[in-house]
Formats: C-alpha cells, structure tokens, sequence
C-alpha cells in the first residue's frame, strides 16, 4: 500500500495570500526556494515535507528528518542552513527540527 | 536513500530492519569512533530541535545504544510550563506531555499519534498563552502602563474636549517589508455641533462638503489620502478643514442670488402659496363684502397659521397619512367649508 504525499505546505499567517496584499509573489518564489534548499541540504533525511510559516519578519522552518546521520553533522547542518538563510532572505530564521524513526504515512490509499 | 528503500515494501514492520541496513551500509564508512564522544555533549546542549527523542546510533547491529527518552518522561506536574513554551513555538511532541491525536483515521482505527505528525505542525498553537504566562506579561507590561485620565470618565466628556476624531489605520504582514500604500489614509470625524457655526455659516458648509455630511448624525467626515505620507494626509485634513470653517463664514456677493431651488428647506414667507392662499382670502373677504382686512391680520390669523403649519410639513417631511390628513383640515378651515 503506497501512501499519499501530503502537498506543500506552507502557512503564511495572515497577509501575503489575502486578495489585494502586497508580497504574495516575493513568498511564493521564497517558499520555493526553502524547499529546494532544504532537500539539498539535508540529503536523503527529510522525512516529510517542510512547513514553513512566517511571524511578521521571522521566518520559521518546521521539518520533520529521519534517523540517519548522527548529531553532529546534523548540528553543522542546522548551522549552516541557518546562517546561510538569514544572510540570503535578511530575516531572523528558525529551523525547528522533529526526527522519527521511520516516515510517517499520512493516509494509506 | 533509507526511506526510499523503506518505502518499497509493505507493512510497518520491515521499515526499521531496512533503514537500519542501509544505514549500515551508507553511513558506516563515514563514521568515526569520535561519534560516541560527541555524545554528552549532545545532551548538555540546550536545542529544542534535539528533542533527546531516540537518537539511533547504531553502527554496528550488536551494539544499539538505548534510545534516550522523550523530555516528556521527565516533566514534573507542576513544573513551570511557561519555560517550556516561552514564546510562540511550533508543536514538540517530545515537549508536550499531551496524548494528542490529529490526522485521518487510519482504516478501522485512530487517528495518528503526534510523534512526526505534520498536521500539528501546520497549526498555530497556543501553547506559549496559558493563563499563567498572560500573567507575566501583565505584570511586565504594567511598568508601561499610565492611567486613564479621571476627568474623562463619560462618552460625552471626551467628545467635548477632542471633537475631532482621527483615524488611521496600520498594516502587519508577513514578511521583510513593512511599507503597505493603504496605511497613509486618514479619516478625520467631526461634529457640526461642536463647531462655531451659525445658520448661514452650517448651510454653506454642508453645501460645499456634499456627500462627506451625514444628516442623521450630524457627522462630517474627511477622508484624505492624496499625499504620499500619513503625516501630510493629516496636515491636508487639518487645512481643509480650517478652510470649510473660515469660508463658511464669509459671505460672498454672489450668494444674494440665492433662489428657490438652492435652498435646503421649505419656508412659506414669501413662497408661491403664501401668495395664493392670501389672494384667494382676499377675494373670498371682497365678495363677502367684509371691510378691507389687511395681509397682516390675515397672516396672523388662526387658520393661516394652521394653513402655513401643514405646507411647510408636507414639503420638508414628505407625504405621511398625518401630514395629508392635517393638510386636509387646515385647507377645510381656511375655506370654511
């Protein structure tokens, strides 16, 4: 049984996506950036998609990883993602991280 | 690489077995004994993302170090739960001592348990609000804080010390930039009543505002967003306010010109049926054979009153059963019918 992929999310609290609010294209092209940084950045880990929200200025990064590097190279990873992003994006970024042994299914077809 | 291999068989139960081989057999070449070394270190840390949640290490599979348990087993009941959550924060299972279930049920089943549940990840949670920490910020924010002035203590009070009501309205939103174009409108709200202004001097404000009065509150309203900043939208309201004001109360040559159509209610002195009703009353005197009444008598007299009194209702309130049937009446009086 194969489960199904959960679609992208991203939880942009309020603005950005309201009808007539400035910035909508600028967090979309961000968002797909995140991604795609993140799946390179944490090679073969990433259990589910990542969640990305925004608090005003900040930018919060929720990912959930899979069991397979050990701690230290996941600490240097979460350095360097961090610092990297916050220098491209000139935001305050938070990376909050969740591993599980094995991937969690979302909902079995 | 793990998950893809994991996610090719069926069932649960084979998930763990694979990605521990694999495991194995991708990371081993890259570790170093230095690994386990780096352990202590690792729970000194602090770093909510490192929940302590079962860290595997297994490099070799006769040796599988206990995985650590969840902070969630150590917490005490009354432990202080505003440091836990300090500030708005996504949800940790591995913080939240809570038996939380969100998701699709699985078939004939519950829905899944919290531990890498993306569904309360997605979701604000309000975990740093308890009643506790609103607490706290009260009583920090409390050092900020002034009283109200006692002298305003009524509605009514603060409208006869500031008449003019200013609002203006700011915009938050996600991401870097704080600039939004709608925060430099500003409306300005004010009485008619609370300013100088005699009979004349209202008419011609109310004529050159227009729209922008509201009879039924006897609220002007300015709304001013022509200036690229909300300071000089302001200034501008405050200027054309200042100049409605002065103007009103000039009266120019021209306004003498002032016709029947330009005026904003009904008055019967001089009007079209002061002059019928006078002239019909005359006649009626004449062939009666009365001696010469004069118009002075005949305007103060009862019925011309009445006549005068329900002219002027019908035009100004509209036609109601009331304003008709008085109407009625007085005409029936001035006739003698």
């Amino acid at each position: 049984m194969t489960g199904a992929a959960m679609p992208t999310p991203t939880v942009s609290v309020p603005a950005g996506n309201l009808a007539g609010e400035p910035g909508a294209a600028e967090r979309a092209v961000e968002d797909a950036f995140l991604r795609r940084f993140l799946y390179g950045t944490f090679p073969g880990i990433l259990a589910d998609e990542a969640v990305l929200k925004r608090r005003a200025n900040l930018l919060v990064v929720c990912a959930v990883l899979a069991r397979g590097l050990p701690p230290a190279k996941l600490y240097f990873l979460v350095g360097y993602a961090k610092t990297l992003l916050t220098h491209f994006y000139k935001c305050p970024m938070r990376l909050e991280l969740q591993t599980v042994p094995a991937k969690v299914v979302y909902k079995y077809l | 690489m793990a998950l893809v291999g994991g996610a090719a068989v069926a069932g649960a139960g084979y998930w763990a077995v694979l990605s521990r081989c694999c495991g194995r057999v991708v990371v081993a070449p890259l570790f170093g004994s230095a690994a386990y070394s780096s352990v202590p270190a690792l729970n000194s840390t602090e770093g909510q993302q490192r929940e302590a949640s079962s860290r595997r290490r297994g490099r070799t599979p006769q040796f599988i170090r206990s995985h650590a348990s969840p902070r969630t087993e150590k917490m005490a009941v009354d432990q202080d739960w505003t440091s836990v959550y300090p500030t708005a924060a996504a949800f940790k299972p591995a913080s939240v001592p809570l038996p939380i279930r969100m998701g699709y049920p699985v078939k004939r089943g519950v829905p899944p348990p919290k531990e890498g549940n993306l569904e309360l990840i997605k979701i604000p949670n309000f975990l740093h609000l308890t009643p506790p920490a609103i607490k706290k910020h009260c009583a920090a924010l409390k050092d900020f804080c002034t009283e109200w002035p006692s002298a305003l203590d009524s509605d009514e009070k603060c409208e006869q010390h500031f008449p003019i009501e200013i609002e203006t309205v700011d915009y938050v939103s996600a991401g870097t930039s704080i600039r939004n174009p709608k925060a430099r409108v500003v409306t300005l709200r004010v009485k008619l009543s609370n300013l100088n202004l005699d009979e004349h001097a209202k008419k011609k404000l109310i004529k050159l505002v227009g729209e922008r009065y509201c009879k039924d509150t006897d609220m002007l309203t300015i709304t001013t967003d022509r200036c690229p900043l909300r300071r000089q939208n302001y200034d501008y309201g405050i200027h054309l306010l200042t100049v409605l004001y002065h103007e009103s109360w000039k009266t120019e040559t021209w306004e003498s010109e002032k016709s029947e159509e330009d005026m904003e209610e009904y008055t019967w002195e001089n009007s079209c049926s002061q002059k019928n009703a006078l002239d019909t009353l005359l006649r009626i005197k004449a062939s009666e054979n009365v001696s010469n009444v004069t118009k002075e008598e005949l305007l103060a007299s009862e019925v011309v009153k009445n006549y005068r009194n329900s002219v002027i209702a019908l035009k100004n309130e509209g036609e109601t059963e009331k304003n008709m049937s008085q109407y009625k009446e007085s005409v029936k009086k001035l006739l003698n019918i």
